[in-house]
């Protein structure tokens, strides 16, 4: 079932004088259970793809449906609502919110859904759980080592079932073992709770457990 | 909410330093803001009470136009109605009949040009302060009318002595002109040298025959138990004058009276606007720029917060609360000291020493610093300083509402 429709998309940054076209006419689908990753060097556009995707970025021209809705004319709030309710976020660097414990983390966007404190309290502990991170609950970030702060990231971005994971080169800082790992996790996640993920990588462990490769080059899919 | 309040309270204390600093800067306008206001409010009550005390009253009832116009035809009796309704007023503590004229004192070949005041010596020795102003001699008698009181400078400019005789003469109020001799009984100083130098008193009952006034006045100076009372006592009063219309009869407050005093305390409530403003400006500008320095900081955090779907009033409100908490712990602090620091001075008035205790007294001032603990001092400066707190969040607030999660994110 697809979920997400890209169509079309072109995403032009005007930098001084020079126009840099980040993204080509770029067209495709994300069907749900995907473990989708879009590669490509440095430059290729992907990081674009997936921030348009996630609709932290407005394409110049094209249209993405979600669930076969049009969002490109979503309000600024109607998008904090969509990212809310069918988002995840993992990023390069990992952006927890530095005064909240892990566990308040989790519970952050729980809170802005209203979810009373009890209720996302226990959804939080069940998924720190799930993820074997419950130990580290009253820690704060900075009392966390890289490859912890991005299992609380993980945990943050799937605790509010969402239909699509957007992660960021989410291994790039990690050490190799510690990105294995991880990359463990969220597998486990997609194939148990059929949670769909989307990568941005260039980094060969991504690449190599993706259930789709989506190559860019200079804003164009060139293999999908 | 509650996470919403534990983001903004961590906030506050992940950079303490600078947060402590900002509230430092609220504790400081607040404090002195609060002890300054508190000195001339305080001060200028404790002055205005003694001036009204002295002589003039809280209020005046007189004859309309008496007031721009002092001339003895502008004269009024008290009826008995009037009297005992000015008797039976709670708010009424005493009140002294007054006759005002203007006529010339001479000894030997000297004469100088007086103002007269006939006062009953009993009322004024129960309810104004100006007896205790006799610096030699005895006060104005009730017993022996021809006892007068002079300015100390006065007693200079005509070469006079205590004991000594004195003709006053003046036109009185038929037109015919009075004379009488009196004698000099005592010599008083208020402190201000043109009053000192060209008024006597005497008993109303001598001013009375001397200008032939047949039992009229020109002015009934009111006390009233407190000044917080003015407004109600002269309302009161105000509407026993208006029973009086055809006598045409006027209540004027101390500030239509003593209209310089009021000029004085005016002028110092537009100087108390300027430093007010000054230190507004400085907190303000304080707090504006911690919350910006605060919030460009953690534009990635908002960027982060705003991707993962939060709505911008709520990272708005956020540091809202931040800036909130800390003024009003600025404010409490600030208060707190102020508040300890007036009560003290408004129990223990600070006495002036030496060349500033001649400098005020010739001032006609009180030499003693006071405070007030007015409850409408502290609540205005909270009120302002906390209006100003929200005043400068609105730029701040306008640049979080204008972030986007992208551009927050990628914010170094």
């Amino acid at each position: 079932m697809e979920i997400i429709k890209v169509e079309s998309v072109t995403k032009i940054y005007n930098t001084g004088a020079i126009a840099v076209k980040a993204l080509d006419s770029v067209s495709l689908g994300i069907n749900k259970g995907e473990f989708l990753v879009i590669a490509g060097e440095s430059g290729s556009g992907k990081t674009t793809l997936l921030n348009i995707i996630g609709t932290l970025d407005n394409p110049n021209s094209g249209k993405i449906y979600l669930e076969n809705n049009d969002i490109s004319r979503y309000s600024k709030d109607e998008l904090s609502d969509l990212r809310l309710n069918k988002l995840g976020f993992i990023f390069q660097a990992y952006n927890l919110i530095p005064v909240l414990t892990a566990i308040e983390n989790i519970e952050f966007s729980m809170m802005l859904l209203g979810i009373p404190e009890s209720v996302r309290r226990k959804k939080a502990l069940e998924i720190m759980n799930d993820l074997g991170i419950d130990e580290l609950a009253n820690k704060k970030p900075n009392q966390m080592s890289g490859g912890q702060q991005q299992r609380v990231a993980v945990a943050r971005a799937i605790v509010n079932d969402p239909l699509i994971v957007l992660a960021d080169e989410p291994t790039a800082n990690l050490d190799s073992k510690t990105g294995e790992n991880l990359l463990d996790l969220m597998e486990k996640m997609n194939k148990e709770k059929n949670i769909t993920f989307v990568f941005s990588s260039h980094d060969n462990k991504v690449i190599n457990r993706a259930s789709r490769l989506i190559m860019l080059k200079d804003g164009q899919i060139i293999n999908n | 909410m509650n996470l919403l309040f534990k983001i903004a309270w961590r906030n506050i204390w992940r950079n303490w330093r600078r947060s402590v600093l900002t509230m430092l800067a609220v504790v400081f306008a607040v404090f002195f803001i609060n002890v300054m206001k508190g000195i001339q409010t305080g001060t200028f009550e404790a002055n205005i009470r003694y001036t009204l005390n002295l002589f003039s009253g809280h209020i005046q009832i007189q004859k309309e136009g008496f007031q721009d116009n002092p001339t003895l035809n502008k004269a009024f009796s008290l009826d008995l109605e009037m009297l005992g309704k000015l008797q039976n007023d709670e708010y009424i503590r005493g009140f002294c009949p007054r006759i005002t004229s203007f006529g010339l004192i001479g000894k030997n070949e000297k004469s100088l040009g007086t103002a007269i005041i006939g006062i009953d010596p009993t009322a004024e020795l129960l309810n104004s302060e100006f007896p205790n102003r006799i610096k030699d001699g005895i006060f104005v008698s009730s017993v022996d009318e021809n006892i007068i009181n002079v300015g100390e400078r006065m007693l200079k400019n005509l070469n006079a002595k205590l004991g000594d005789t004195v003709v006053i003469l003046s036109q009185a109020f038929d037109g015919t002109m009075g004379n009488k001799k009196f004698v000099i009984g005592g010599v008083f100083r208020f402190g201000n040298n043109e009053f000192d130098g060209m008024t006597i008193f005497m008993n109303i009952k001598a001013a009375d025959e001397l200008l032939a006034m047949n039992n009229k006045i020109n002015s009934l100076a009111v006390f009233i138990d407190n000044l917080d009372n003015l407004d109600i006592a002269s309302t009161n009063l105000k509407s026993l004058a208006k029973s009086k219309v055809d006598k045409g009869i006027v209540v004027l407050p101390w500030f239509e009276v003593l209209r310089d005093l009021k000029q004085t305390v005016d002028m110092k409530v537009i100087g108390e606007i300027f430093y007010v403003l000054i230190l507004l400006m400085i907190v303000g500008f304080g707090i504006l720029n911690t919350v910006l320095m605060s919030i460009t900081e953690r534009f990635r955090e908002f960027g982060v917060m705003l991707a993962l779907g939060t709505r911008h009033y709520i990272i708005v409100l956020s540091v809202f609360i931040e800036t909130i908490i800390i003024s009003l712990l600025g404010i409490s602090i600030g208060t707190l000291f102020a508040y300890l620091l007036n009560s003290y001075f408004a129990k223990n008035p600070f006495m002036l020493k030496g060349d500033f205790t001649k400098l005020y007294e010739e001032l006609g001032y009180l030499p003693e610093i006071y405070s007030s603990v007015s409850t409408e001092i502290f609540t205005s400066t909270a009120i302002l300083i906390f209006s100003v707190s929200i005043l400068v969040y609105i730029y701040p607030a306008f640049r979080l509402y204008k972030l986007t999660a992208l551009k927050g994110i990628r914010y170094t």
